[in-house]
């Protein structure tokens, strides 16, 4: 696969997604988030470094994604919508999927074998030696960089998110920035044009989960914290989970001071900006080919209903499916998933609503097999999943529950993960063709 | 003395032959470049791929010159339709039409001829200027049959379109001037390259740099650098106020050739002219989008009138 393009991080769930897809489509595993042999080789022996020097090689591999504000004014969204399009094998596709980010959906393109067009990537822009948990420092000096980024394409907004609970490492390095694209790029369109079939379906993945937000302009938001182990309170209002947690880290203050919201507006990664269905339906309407939304609160409400189609699919075809595999943020594969006629099952994060959701859903089914990968993000942030819990769901299995390429002692600062989930998936039998 | 003399000499012829390697190395890539130009030369018309896709290929005798065009049949048979046909640009040849003839036949028929000197119409003796380009069209419009045609070109082809159009309107039923050079406030070769130069980064994922290379070698340098003077001397607005057909102009809204401004003072020139922007287009949108302008001109098209 080609590198992306300046302005889009590879360790963003978009770009993860959409390379673990277009792996599928060809044929092949997606065995490497960052596409980089050297960097995979590098994993191993970061993994044991001391726990403060391993989060610094994160946070310095991190900042080298990001791009400088001046770079951000000539960010060429086109060239990003080209390189995702072209991930993807040139072939004619009876659909194609298009909107949020969402590791269940990935799973249903690839059942179904069609493409998937994100309409959220982070471009994180380098901000040396910030204060992860100053919000008001954040959102003020935030705004040269999403300035910048408005004026580099009418077609986007542009959501500041700031979440010290999760992205704590990268936030001392880096301001995150998701852009939506409120329109299809022509590269979208192109693509679309070359390879739909005539009476093509497109698929709108629509996540309708927002967030409260600070509005900076008709295109801008600042948003403080993200889904994940905290609550929307929590990150405004503090609490002793977030007084723990900064104690924790040895951070003065008891809460966050963020500016106060001024409206709710799509979650900053997962949510839909309903203006890019304008565009998608227009051009539907030109070439005469259907549209369907799948509308859904949580991005998790997918990953259960998606368990069921897949198992609904493989009972068609005979076969009793056994194993879970529980794929985390972006770490998934959804060809060797196919490959095991595994179950699969897709958590946002680490943390305990997706635990909660996992739990649910093993109340309810069970399998012989049950097999976790677990993203590391380096933090021990509020609502952070333990080690041990997982253990106890893995343990939910009938015959046999493990972890996917997980060092145990070392997460949620466990980054050889990365590169040693997809062997660990891999290696598992029987597989079929 | 004499000892430190014949030391001195030593050392001297002890360094590095630099001028030898260098000499070596020039004449090394000089003769990788001949041996590449020549392979280039030798490419064939037509790709195997293109020929699968349904294009098919044709010389014809027009006036002096032997022209080569390729030609994508109506997939659909709407027979009543005046055929399209499609005018390069700048010393590139019809080749890089391919994918919009593809994306236009479901509903035309689609030419695109190689102007002489350009591409597989080989032509010796000097290179033709813009309206003797135009003449060549005209004869192999005639010779082919084709009393009226929809006419698309792109960039340096909209000066001879225009050209054409001013000279010939009874042989053109509407035009379509996508990318229209040469900007009137950029009339300098230095600015046409450095344009060319930014177009080519923004088009380098799917460029049409790997054609323009083989229709170079085909030209010849000599004929490339002729027709860069044509191209930069042709006024194409003092010939705009005299089309008569009804005239599309086209702009990429991230053209840097024909920038936005320009394309739409083109479009305000011709008396019955209209601009349409496709968002996020470049300059070579037949060859890197063909599909978004094949979508974008159809409706325009489809108002043509029908052959005789």
């Amino acid at each position: 696969m080609t590198k992306p393009p300046r302005g889009i991080a590879r360790f963003d769930s978009a770009a993860g997604m959409v390379q673990a897809l277009a792996a599928c489509l060809h044929g092949e595993r997606f065995s490497s988030p960052s596409q980089s042999p050297f960097l995979d080789s590098l994993m191993p022996p970061i993994n044991l470094l001391p726990k403060r020097a391993r989060e610094w090689v994160y946070t310095v591999g991190g900042m080298s994604e990001g791009i400088t504000s001046r770079q951000a004014r000539r960010l060429d969204v086109e060239g990003i919508g080209e390189w995702i399009a072209g991930l993807y094998p040139q072939r004619v596709y009876d659909a194609a999927f298009i909107g949020s980010s969402n590791g269940a959906l990935m799973h249903v393109a690839a059942a179904l074998n069609v493409p998937w067009l994100p309409q959220t990537f982070l471009c994180p822009v380098r901000a040396p030696f910030s204060d992860p948990d100053d919000a008001q420092g954040g959102f003020v000096d935030g705004l040269s960089a999403v300035d910048a980024l408005l004026q580099a394409d009418p077609r986007i907004s542009v959501h500041h998110m700031q979440d010290p609970n999760q992205d704590r490492l990268m936030l001392s390095a880096m301001s995150y920035f998701r852009l939506k694209l409120r329109a299809m790029p022509l590269a979208y369109r192109e693509f679309l044009l070359r390879t739909l079939a005539p009476d093509a379906t497109i698929h709108i993945g629509r996540c309708t989960r927002d967030w409260p937000v600070t509005r900076t302009s008709d295109r801008s938001f600042y948003q403080f914290g993200a889904l994940g182990g905290a609550t929307e309170s929590e990150y405004l209002n503090g609490g002793p989970r977030v007084a723990r947690y900064l104690a924790r880290y040895g951070v003065k203050r008891t809460r966050w001071n963020p500016p106060a919201p001024s409206m709710r507006a799509p979650e900053a990664e997962w949510g839909y900006d309903a203006a890019l269905t304008e565009s998608i339906v227009a051009l539907a309407k030109e070439k005469n080919w259907r549209v369907v939304e799948w509308r859904f609160e949580e991005p998790e409400a997918l990953s259960l209903a998606t368990a069921d189609l897949y198992r609904d699919w493989y009972r068609s075809m005979g076969i009793e499916a056994k194993r879970l595999v529980v794929d985390s943020f972006l770490l998934m594969d959804p060809y060797t998933t196919l490959r095991l006629r595994a179950i699969p099952f897709w958590l946002v994060f680490c943390t305990d609503p997706s635990a909660e959701t996992l739990r649910r859903f093993l109340d309810r089914a069970s399998f012989d097999e049950i097999d976790m990968m677990l993203f590391s993000h380096g933090t021990g942030g509020v609502g952070l999943t333990s080690i041990s819990e997982w253990r106890a769901l893995t343990a939910k299995a009938k015959r046999e529950g493990r972890f996917l390429g997980v060092d145990a002692r070392r997460y949620p600062r466990d980054f050889a993960t990365f590169v040693r989930f997809d062997r660990a998936l891999a290696a598992l039998e029987p597989q079929y063709r | 003395m004499d000892q430190s003399r014949t030391r001195s000499r030593r050392v001297r012829a002890a360094r590095p032959p630099w001028r030898v390697i260098a000499g070596l190395g020039a004449c090394a890539l000089a003769a990788w470049a001949t041996i590449e130009w020549m392979r280039l030369k030798r490419t064939p018309a037509l790709s195997d791929e293109s020929a699968r896709a349904g294009i098919t290929v044709r010389y014809t005798q027009a006036g002096p010159y032997r022209m080569f065009s390729r030609h994508a049949a109506c997939g659909a048979g709407h027979a009543k339709r005046l055929p399209v046909v499609l005018v390069h640009g700048l010393v590139i040849s019809s080749r890089y039409m391919e994918p919009l003839a593809l994306a236009l036949r479901d509903d035309f028929d689609v030419y695109a001829p190689d102007l002489p000197g350009f591409g597989e119409s080989a032509l010796h003796g000097r290179a033709l200027s813009v309206p003797e380009l135009a003449d060549a069209l005209r004869l192999w419009l005639g010779a082919r049959g084709i009393g009226r045609a929809m006419l698309v070109g792109n960039s340096f082809g909209c000066q001879i379109l225009a050209d054409f159009a001013a000279r010939y309107p009874e042989s053109v039923d509407r035009l379509v001037l996508q990318g229209p050079t040469v900007d009137r406030k950029a009339r300098s070769l230095v600015v046409q390259i450095g344009r060319d130069w930014r177009n080519g980064r923004l088009e380098r994922t799917r460029s049409s740099a790997t054609i323009g290379r083989i229709d170079y070698a085909k030209a010849g340098l000599l004929r490339a650098v002729a027709t860069m003077r044509a191209l930069i001397c042709d006024r194409i607005e003092s010939k705009l106020a005299r089309i008569a057909a009804p005239t599309l102009v086209v702009a990429g809204s991230r053209d840097a050739v024909a920038p936005l401004a320009w394309a739409s003072e083109v479009a305000a020139r011709v008396p019955n002219g209209a601009l349409l922007t496709i968002d996020g287009g470049t300059h070579t949108l037949n060859y890197v989008y063909p599909h978004s302008l094949a979508l974008a001109i159809r409706p325009f098209l489809l108002q043509g009138g029908a052959s005789t």
